[in-house]
């Protein structure tokens, strides 16, 4: 994380007892900018769940309508973060446990040529060496790859991760490792 | 190379998640030989790629539906009861003022007769009544039509949609149905399309669904042939979340608000009226009946109760009335005995009892 990544970061998680507690007396406008701040991501999350994103959309919808009709009673244990991811997997979960039909993931080829709000770092790196790290992280198994993805395209701390996942922390570390292992074997057979 | 490396540790390192000891030994195991370098460099790369997300979400679109959906959700809770410009019952319950427009309040009254009523921001009522404009098919048949954004509509015998054309479009298009209709709606990711029958709430982006809800029957029951829809019972609480449906998926919604959800439905059999074919499948006969009379514009009735719990499977295309009537006595080994307009079925062994 970058330094006025961890800034933002730092400024958010103290104004949140603040943001909550507005949401919580009905204040329309911090429910409008919890929404806007966590919309994209929660969308992603749900995504990596459910392999569609119409479907995604709505689960994310039907959670933040839920907070907002209970919000007199919305309280959360650690950060506003992890709640709402929390909710969204449990939601997205629901919905899989009920559905018989075999889920058709939407190909994830075509993001590939996507390179999404991407740090200098990423910019930096050569689209061929982007594309082939996508793929790895595509063909990384299930849990392994939700750990990851929460890790990093989610910001959650180790802790955080193990929390929303219902796993240890120490599973949440041995599953990053399996991922490193597994990325850097599908980058080596990429390089010449 | 891979086997004497501490991918654990590696991550922990990466992650930001060791202590300042083990950073400092990872550090010196990195410097110690050039591979490690690579390696680590490798894995960075893959570190920050992970950390894009790949796919892009259209927020401010996602934010518009939001707000259309809670407004309708505050007019079912804050309903005022207004007959003939005079109001009744309690008062408007405290609501949210959302950015925009005041919201506007759907009622609906038993003696079918429908107002629109304007809430004005300051919370207090106005009765700015406006007349619904009202499509109908008659008991017998079907209509078709086309709303103005392009949404097609197709309403089943003994059907009514209502709707207001000046707020139709606006950033809610509200539908009333009452009976059954199947739809084609025209995909705006910008305005929210929402039916309300007399037991379901049913929102919608752009797809193409069927809402069969008629006071006589015993529930209201929505079916998806494709896209994505969210179903909510008007009896239940708007906390409870509203039931996802995609291509296939069926819902059941009954008066005291209880959800039953099939999926992976026969199409084909659910929305075979769309087609004008009548499709019974183990269908109780007392519901045949009810469906025969609303198909044809008949006066079916059953002679004995008891048979109204039997069951009948057949499926017609283009026959009469007479056809399916002949066929469903037969089916529950009964016989038609017509009365003036009144067709009766009635048991085999009722011949006796007849004067």
């Amino acid at each position: 994380m970058s330094l006025t990544q961890a800034a933002d970061e730092a400024r958010r998680l103290q104004e949140e007892p603040e943001a909550m507690e507005a949401i919580r007396a009905g204040d329309s406008s911090a429910f409008e900018t919890l929404f806007r701040a966590y919309h994209a991501p929660l969308c992603s999350f749900a995504y990596r769940y459910l392999g569609a994103r119409d479907l995604a959309e709505e689960i994310v919808q039907e959670v933040f309508l839920c907070i907002w009709e209970r919000r007199e009673s919305w309280n959360v244990r650690t950060s506003v973060r992890s709640y709402l991811l929390t909710a969204v997997r449990n939601a997205a979960l629901s919905y899989l446990r009920h559905e018989r039909v075999v889920r058709r993931r939407e190909a994830e080829v075509r993001d590939f040529h996507e390179i999404v709000a991407a740090s200098p770092e990423v910019r930096a790196l050569e689209a061929e060496t982007v594309v082939a790290v996508r793929q790895a992280i595509g063909r990384l198994p299930d849990r392994c790859r939700l750990v990851f993805t929460l890790h990093r395209e989610q910001g959650l701390t180790y802790a955080e991760v193990a929390e929303v996942l219902g796993i240890s922390p120490r599973t949440v570390e041995v599953q990053i490792g399996r991922a490193l292992k597994s990325l850097r074997k599908g980058l080596a057979s990429h390089r010449p | 190379m891979n086997d004497d490396v501490d991918w654990i540790r590696l991550g922990r390192y990466l992650a930001g998640e060791c202590t300042r000891g083990e950073a400092d030994e990872i550090q010196r195991w990195i410097e110690s030989d050039p591979a490690h370098t690579r390696l680590v460099e490798q894995l960075r790369a893959a570190w920050q790629v992970g950390a894009t997300p790949t796919t892009t979400w259209d927020t401010p679109a996602a934010w518009r539906r939001m707000v259309a959906r809670l407004r309708s959700r505050e007019t079912q809770k804050g309903l005022t009861l207004v007959r003939g410009g005079r109001q009744l019952g309690r008062g408007p319950a405290r609501a949210a003022v959302w950015a925009g427009a005041a919201a506007a309040v759907l009622l609906a009254l038993g003696g079918g007769f429908w107002w629109i009523q304007s809430r004005v921001p300051s919370g207090s009522v106005g009765a700015v009544p406006a007349p619904l404009r009202e499509v109908r098919a008659p008991i017998g048949q079907r209509a078709q039509f086309q709303l103005t954004d392009g949404t097609r509509v197709l309403l089943g015998p003994g059907s009514t949609l209502r709707y207001d054309t000046t707020r139709y479009g606006g950033s809610i298009r509200e539908l009333l149905l009452d009976g059954q209709a199947h739809f084609t709606v025209a995909y705006n990711p910008h305005r929210l399309f929402l039916v309300r029958t007399a037991r379901t709430v049913t929102e919608d982006l752009g797809t193409e669904f069927a809402i069969t809800d008629y006071a006589a029957d015993s529930a209201g029951v929505v079916v998806v042939a494709s896209g994505t829809v969210a179903v909510r019972s008007v009896a239940a609480d708007t906390t409870r979340p509203a039931t996802l449906l995609r291509t296939g998926d069926q819902v059941r919604l009954d008066p005291a608000g209880r959800v039953t959800v099939r999926r992976g439905v026969d199409l084909r059999s659910s929305l075979a009226w769309t087609e004008g074919r009548l499709v019974f499948t183990d269908t109780p006969v007392g519901e045949v009946v009810t469906r025969l009379n609303r198909w044809y514009g008949a006066d079916v009735r059953l002679g004995d109760p008891a048979l109204a719990t039997l069951r009948f499977t057949a499926a017609y295309g283009a026959v009469s009335e007479a056809t399916v009537v002949r066929e469903l006595a037969t089916a529950v080994r009964g016989r038609v005995l017509r009365r003036g307009s009144t067709t009766l079925i009635v048991p085999l062994s009722s011949h006796q009892r007849e004067n």
